[in-house]
């Protein structure tokens, strides 16, 4: 549906977007995450028309788009910071593609009431923007992005601007619609979280490259970077050496890994649990209460493990624990 | 926290003695006669026919200079808000320069520029071109958007920085030309500014005096040169132009009341 063929991007000497080529497919949840400055939301303008490729092509729905301005693009747009029209009601705004296209003011009205009812807003069509809360004005722009129905919804971090609480409700409501609708949407985030929750694949972007790609269990549990492995989730890397199939510091460990030479393998905290024969052993440095669960730094063989527990658990810092490893963890080989 | 509303008190002092006080010295000897009060020179300001010249051109002029300083400072403050920000920190130092400098010194500038024997009346001489003329209206209206734009484009790049660029593309995004987006999203959101900006232009406009008097004399008929002809020529007649200074004060404030009844309508 989204087509990137080696699309590069620069800005005086600062090289944006450096030969992106990912393609989005039909009715998917595809998420461009990394850090600020990474080149996601350049990526996303040049999908837009907001910015135009200095190589490269970009193609939605097959066809060449590098020439065609914004409005000549099926696309519709969601912004950080909402960007709906503050001299029009929410029912103008959300209006405003439909009066464009010059449908009858008949058919205006009943579009706009739909898509009202779908991010639920109905009775607030005559409400102006500054009357509304940040998450109602981000439902409006979502149903102001719809409006057009787009062939792509491009998202660029919609919900970072809105309270943790709203945010995860108005997470879920997207994923909804989204899959209700079967619209191919592109999404920008620095979030991983919500890059996990939302999508059904990730491109993780670092210095205007994709480093990895993959849906969120791929990004998740086999990170091909350290990049990827330190900014997707939590864990602990620790460094070492995969030799026959297996990992060894200064002694074998009875961890499987695939690959040879130097590394490291990552430990997520779900995956270490106390057991009395346990593989390793250490102190607790810090037990942290997070109510779902109990968050401890263990210290062993110098190295400092995060591990999860049951909230139950009755463990205190300075006490000694055993750990039991998982029986495999991704290796990823020491950067040149 | 209570006490901090006494801080005004300072400035507001200093209001009442510079600016309240000279207003209602205006107004007492606009009305002061030797046995009570008169309004035989409102009337007279009202009827006579140099003096309501003065105050149509005034009226005028001081309008088509601020659409004139809107309709350029628009373009200025929006295409300024897109630059990188070292470019466009230079240009607004470069903007407040116009408003700063003094009518005399402009006028200078622009008749070596613009005058009879001007350069650019010069080149248009030497290429058989008809010369131009300084000291019309036209001459009046090429002048003062020296100080109008940058003055509006000033007032407006703020608001410009704020929701310009996010408004343009939200609209494109939603399928509008860029001529559909300035029609229909920028502008109704800017109005205020607009006509904030306006305000300050319309009122400067209403008295300006200097640049007017250093290019053309007396020769165009402003009610603002009336007055200063009245004060400081021969034909001195401090109360006339006391008169006059309220119908230009009052004219300015009904203007301006107008603009900020327009604006409160964009705000709701």
């Amino acid at each position: 549906m989204v087509d990137l063929i080696g699309v590069r991007k620069r800005y005086g000497r600062v090289v944006a977007v450096d030969g992106v080529s990912l393609s989005v497919r039909e009715g998917e949840f595809f998420t461009l995450l990394g850090p600020s400055g990474c080149g996601k939301t350049t990526t996303l303008r040049l999908v837009a028309g907001f910015e135009t490729p200095d190589q490269g092509e970009v193609r939605i729905s097959g066809q060449g788009v590098n020439r065609l301005p914004p409005e000549g693009r099926p696309i519709g747009m969601v912004f950080q910071n909402y960007a709906l029209f503050p001299n029009m009601t929410v029912f103008g705004n959300v209006a405003f593609p439909l009066r464009l296209r010059r449908l009858p003011e008949r058919v205006v009205r009943r579009k706009v009431g739909e898509l009202l009812e779908m991010v639920h807003l109905q009775g607030l069509e005559g409400r102006y923007p500054r009357e509304l809360s940040g998450g109602q004005q981000q439902r409006v722009a979502l149903a102001r992005a719809l409006a057009r129905e787009p062939k792509v919804l491009l998202l660029d971090e919609p919900l970072s601007a809105l309270d943790a609480k709203i945010r995860e409700e108005l997470r879920g409501e997207l994923k909804r619609l989204q899959r209700e609708t079967g619209l191919t949407a592109l999404y920008v985030t620095h979030d991983q979280e919500e890059a996990l929750a939302l999508s059904d694949r990730i491109a993780v972007m670092r210095d205007g490259k994709v480093e990895q790609l993959g849906t969120p269990q791929e990004i998740y549990e086999r990170p091909s970077t350290l990049f990827v492995a330190r900014f997707v989730g939590i864990g602990t890397l620790v460094p070492g050496e995969a030799r026959e199939g297996r990992f060894h510091r200064d002694r074998p460990w009875p961890v499987q890994v695939e690959g040879e030479g130097r590394g490291f393998i990552l430990l997520r905290p779900e995956q270490l649990r106390p057991h009395p024969e346990g593989f390793l052993e250490g102190q607790v440095g810090l037990a942290t209460y997070l109510g779902s669960l109990l968050r401890l730094e263990v210290e062993t063989e110098g190295i400092l493990l995060k591990v999860d527990l049951n909230p139950q658990e009755e463990v205190r810092a300075g006490d000694r624990l055993r750990l039991a490893l998982p029986e495999a963890a991704p290796f990823i080989k020491e950067e040149a | 926290m209570r006490g901090e509303r006494f801080l005004i008190l300072p400035g507001l002092l200093f209001l009442l003695l510079f600016f309240g006080y000279p207003l209602y010295s205006i107004l007492e000897r606009s009305l002061a006669a030797p046995e009570g009060l008169t309004f035989a020179r409102y009337a007279r300001a009202l009827t006579a026919h140099a003096y309501l010249e003065a105050w149509h051109n005034s009226l005028v002029f001081a309008l088509l200079s601020t659409l004139a300083a809107v309709a350029g400072g628009l373009f200025v403050a929006y295409w300024t808000s897109g630059l990188p920000l070292r470019v466009k920190g230079f240009l607004m130092s470069l903007y407040a320069v116009p408003v700063s400098l003094s009518g005399l010194v402009v006028a200078f500038g622009f008749i070596v520029l613009l005058g009879r024997n001007g350069v650019v009346n010069q080149l248009f001489a030497a290429l058989g071109l008809p010369r131009f003329d300084l000291y019309s209206w036209p001459g009046l209206f090429l002048v003062f958007p020296f100080y109008n734009i940058p003055l509006f484009a000033l007032a407006l790049i703020p608001l410009l920085e704020t929701v310009g660029k996010g408004l343009m593309e939200a609209a494109r995004a939603s399928g509008a030309t860029p001529f559909q987006a300035w029609v229909r999203v920028l502008l109704p959101a800017l109005m205020p500014g607009i006509l904030a900006g306006g305000s300050i232009v319309f009122a400067g406009m209403m008295g300006a005096f200097g640049t007017t008097l250093a290019l053309t004399g007396f020769a165009k008929n402003l009610l603002s040169l009336q007055i200063y002809s009245l004060v400081a020529e021969s034909t001195f007649d401090l109360p006339q132009a006391a008169a006059l200074a309220t119908v230009l004060m009052a004219s300015t404030g009904v203007g301006l009341y107008v603009l900020a009844l327009w604006e409160r309508r964009y705000r709701r």
